[in-house]
């Protein structure tokens, strides 16, 4: 195995999967402030309340000789997101990547291009995440004292925590596509991994639902805490985390060394599993289907306006890619599951009597606004509808200039593709809560027109943003989501916004007030937005390319 | 008709120059080839005769359209073949005919029957139409893309590479009707990096290398008195002088 040369590959699938840097200087400007304004206001928060709350935990549990459960809490849950990570982008890389075709033919050995891959996207996962993990170490280390070796080996043990999930990932997908032959289509493969996500989430989800609050404190107060059922299932799926955590609290060796071996052992099986399987699974893959001569003709005369077509046309390539499906229309869907898990933890009565009896409250009242609001932001900004709407055509993208449409009707048609997605994830449940909570008339209305205006407020920002810089060059749909900074910049200016009208509403005693208030500034809001999109927006996309 | 007037364009604050000062015009019931070695600003030129770049200087006009003064009335008349046929491919054929169609607000019946000329045209089955086109080879999508692109019957063709992935046939095919399109006066303005197509289809041609427009005119003009009249010899001498 040539170390040199997964370093170098390492690099170049690195750089292809990034961003190009912005046409003129004015532009990176931006891309600049926007970036600075993400660390300072999103970044950095998320971080120091990460880092209180391992501090917290960590010395609650010391007290009751369970110092190490905050950290491995913590590493449990990140471990649980590189699983679900690793089977949304490690099978992309491994098997969907379009690069593929132009890299098997190169005299490269299987285990090379396997390692150089698991390579870039560990890099990648860890670029994301080891705020985090900074984060977690210091509030440990803060509650709890560890000397300086003891600080640096932490910090290197979390940017290492990743590997193995993500190795198993690697190792299971090529043992799955080896062994079920009867796979030959991408599609079928993706719609797998799409399944196998849902059933970790759903598991997560069940496993939540036994939950009770009140235990919890009392697991934490007589350091019993490991009896429940979810940490349970995450001590033993990943039980490397609780080598890390026993090394920084205890100082362990033994655990050090236990934890480095089989990092290096699942890299050697990772090796191993792309020697004996990986051509031969790749290679299988097919996404050319033979064409049926027998199909039955379809008509060419329905027709539609040129809104209503571009309209259909961005529907269908929202459903029918994949990538698209799962990160931006699936993900509108999610957020319900978890609704009945926190009434469930909180005990709460779901009894439509005690609902609208408690929403009574007028603090209650605006609290159940201000989640609705953070809702409906987090989801709209989540599901990047908005911020990859033009880096989502990607080598496409020319048919925008060329065909006889407007810009203004084309960003039109892409804002109302978004947000059909994102009221369907979110208003029907508002409403339905806002009947079954007996809100007054209008405190309902002022809500689900705050929702809209909100939604609409993210959808054009992140359009907005998108437009500055879109990222075209991608060889598979998946590519035009990750690495795609526009879409972090959206959710960071999302969740700063939200924080700030949030904490305005907190601030009104009176519901209708609070939603009216947040209504009216996000419908100023959107008016701005909507004027910038139809004129620095559209200039933008013009100059693209240029 | 295309008139190009002093078209300018420049990356990179300068640095890369791919067209520089470039005039011509296209004239009703005319072939032009559009001929050079690659990145000589072929396809930039393209792109800003379709619209989809703008020049840093000069103008376009389309059948009289100023295209950055109406931009919609230009690009409605034209008919524009990408270099490259993968766009959208998860839409199916008819899908994808169809969303062109209503782009240029084409009838139902009046579709219906271009598609079944072109589809007979480049021996395409239409129940092919109705799967999608990442199933389709790289020959079938580009004649797709190529049956999208006329099926409002512009005057004007500007076709990158359309040759590129057609079979024998489809080629010739295709070549008899930009012919029969431009006889009919309207105009045709094609790429190629295939010297003999543009031999033998061509009115005239127009050649350009490092963003300059070096040659314009007949072929039978360009041939006259250079070594024995052979195009591929012509063309490598005049670019290596234009690079000297």
């Amino acid at each position: 195995m040539r170390l040199g040369l997964i370093k170098r590959l390492t690099a170049v699938i690195m750089r292809s999967n990034s961003m190009e840097e912005a046409a003129s200087k004015k532009r990176k400007g931006w891309i600049i402030g926007f970036t600075v304004f993400v660390l300072l206001f999103v970044v950095f928060p998320v971080t120091v309340m990460t880092g209180i709350f391992t501090h917290i935990v960590t010395a609650q549990l010391a007290a009751a000789g369970h110092p190490e459960f905050g950290v491995k809490f913590m590493y449990g849950i990140i471990s649980v997101f590189s699983v679900v990570f690793g089977i949304n982008v490690i099978f992309n890389e491994l098997y969907f990547e379009d690069d593929i075709s132009y890299l098997l033919p190169l005299p490269l050995k299987a285990e090379e291009l396997v390692l150089s891959r698991f390579l870039a996207v560990f890099i990648g996962e860890n670029m994301m995440q080891f705020a985090v993990v900074i984060a977690v170490v210091t509030g440990f280390g803060t509650a709890y004292p560890m000397n300086v070796v003891r600080w640096i080996l932490s910090i290197v043990l979390g940017f290492l925590l990743p590997m193995i999930p993500m190795a198993v990932i690697a190792i299971l997908g090529m043992l799955l596509m080896t062994f079920t032959r009867f796979i030959k289509k991408k599609e079928t493969v993706r719609r797998i991994s799409f399944v196998i996500i849902l059933l970790i989430l759903g598991a997560g989800a069940a496993m939540l639902l036994t939950i009770d609050i009140g235990d919890v404190v009392g697991y934490i107060i007589d350091g019993t805490v490991r009896n429940i059922l979810f940490v349970r299932v995450l001590d033993v799926v990943f039980p490397q985390t609780g080598l890390i955590a026993d090394y920084m609290a205890r100082g362990s060796v033994l655990s050090l060394l236990v934890f480095i071996g089989l990092c290096i052992l699942s890299v050697i099986l990772l090796a191993l599993a792309a020697h004996f399987f990986y051509i031969e699974s790749v290679t299988r893959l097919n996404e050319t289907t033979h064409v049926q001569k027998s199909a039955s003709a379809a008509s060419a005369s329905v027709t539609r306006t040129a809104g209503m077509t571009l309209f259909v046309k961005e529907m269908r390539m929202l459903v029918r890619t994949p990538a698209f499906l799962t990160n931006c229309v699936a993900a509108n869907f999610v957020w319900p599951v978890f609704v009945p898990i926190f009434a469930r933890i909180m005990k709460a009565d779901m009894g439509q009597g005690a609902v609208a009896a408690y929403f009574t409250d007028g603090r209650h009242k605006t609290a159940a606004l201000i989640v609705i609001l953070a809702i409906t932001m987090v989801t709209a900004a989540m599901n990047c509808l908005g911020s990859d709407a033009f880096s989502r055509e990607g080598k496409g993208f020319d048919y925008i200039k060329f065909i006889p449409v407007s810009y203004r009707l084309q960003w039109n048609v892409k804002t109302a593709a978004a947000m059909v997605w994102t009221l369907a994830g979110t208003l029907p449940f508002f409403l339905f809560f806002v009947i079954y909570a007996r809100f007054d008339v209008l405190t309902a209305v002022l809500t689900l027109v705050m929702s809209c205006a909100a939604s609409f407020f993210v959808t054009e920002l992140g359009m907005l943003l998108d437009s500055l810089n879109p990222k075209l060059f991608w060889l598979d749909a998946l590519s035009a989501l990750r690495e795609n900074y526009n879409t972090v910049f959206c959710m960071g200016i999302t969740i700063a916004s939200c924080a700030l009208l949030c904490g305005g509403m907190y601030l009104f005693a009176v519901p209708a007030v609070s939603a009216g208030a947040a209504a009216l500034i996000l419908c100023v809001a959107d008016a701005v937005l909507y004027l910038l999109g139809m004129n620095a927006g559209i200039r933008n996309i013009k100059q693209v390319g240029e | 008709m295309i008139e190009a007037v002093n078209l300018s364009k420049s990356f990179n604050s300068g640095a890369a120059v791919a067209a520089d000062n470039i005039s011509f015009t296209c004239a009703d019931g005319e072939i032009v080839g559009f001929i050079g070695p690659n990145g000589a600003g072929k396809t930039t030129t393209i792109k800003i005769l379709t619209g989809i770049i703008r020049p840093d200087s000069g103008k376009v006009v389309i059948n009289g359209f100023n295209m950055a003064e109406k931009p919609l009335e230009a690009k409605k008349i034209i008919g524009y073949i990408a270099d490259s046929p993968d766009m959208f491919v998860k839409l199916t054929g008819y899908e994808y005919i169809n969303f062109m169609a209503d782009v240029y607000g084409v009838p139902g019946d009046v579709r219906e029957e271009r598609i079944n000329y072109f589809a007979e045209q480049f021996g395409m089955e239409k129940t092919v139409f109705s799967q999608r086109m990442t199933g389709y080879s790289h020959g079938m999508r580009q004649k797709t893309m190529i049956i999208a692109t006329l099926v409002h019957d512009p005057k004007v063709w500007i076709l990158d590479e359309p040759m590129v992935g057609l079979d024998p046939q489809s080629a010739f095919n295709l070549k008899r009707m930009m012919r029969e399109h431009a006889d009919k006066g309207n105009t045709v303005l094609f790429s190629t990096h295939v010297l003999e197509i543009a031999e033998k289809v061509c009115d005239r041609i127009m050649i350009i290398d490092a963003g300059k427009l070096i040659y314009k005119g007949t072929m039978e003009a360009l041939k006259t008195g250079e070594e024995g009249g052979d195009l591929e010899k012509i063309f490598l001498k005049m670019t290596a002088e234009e690079q000297a």
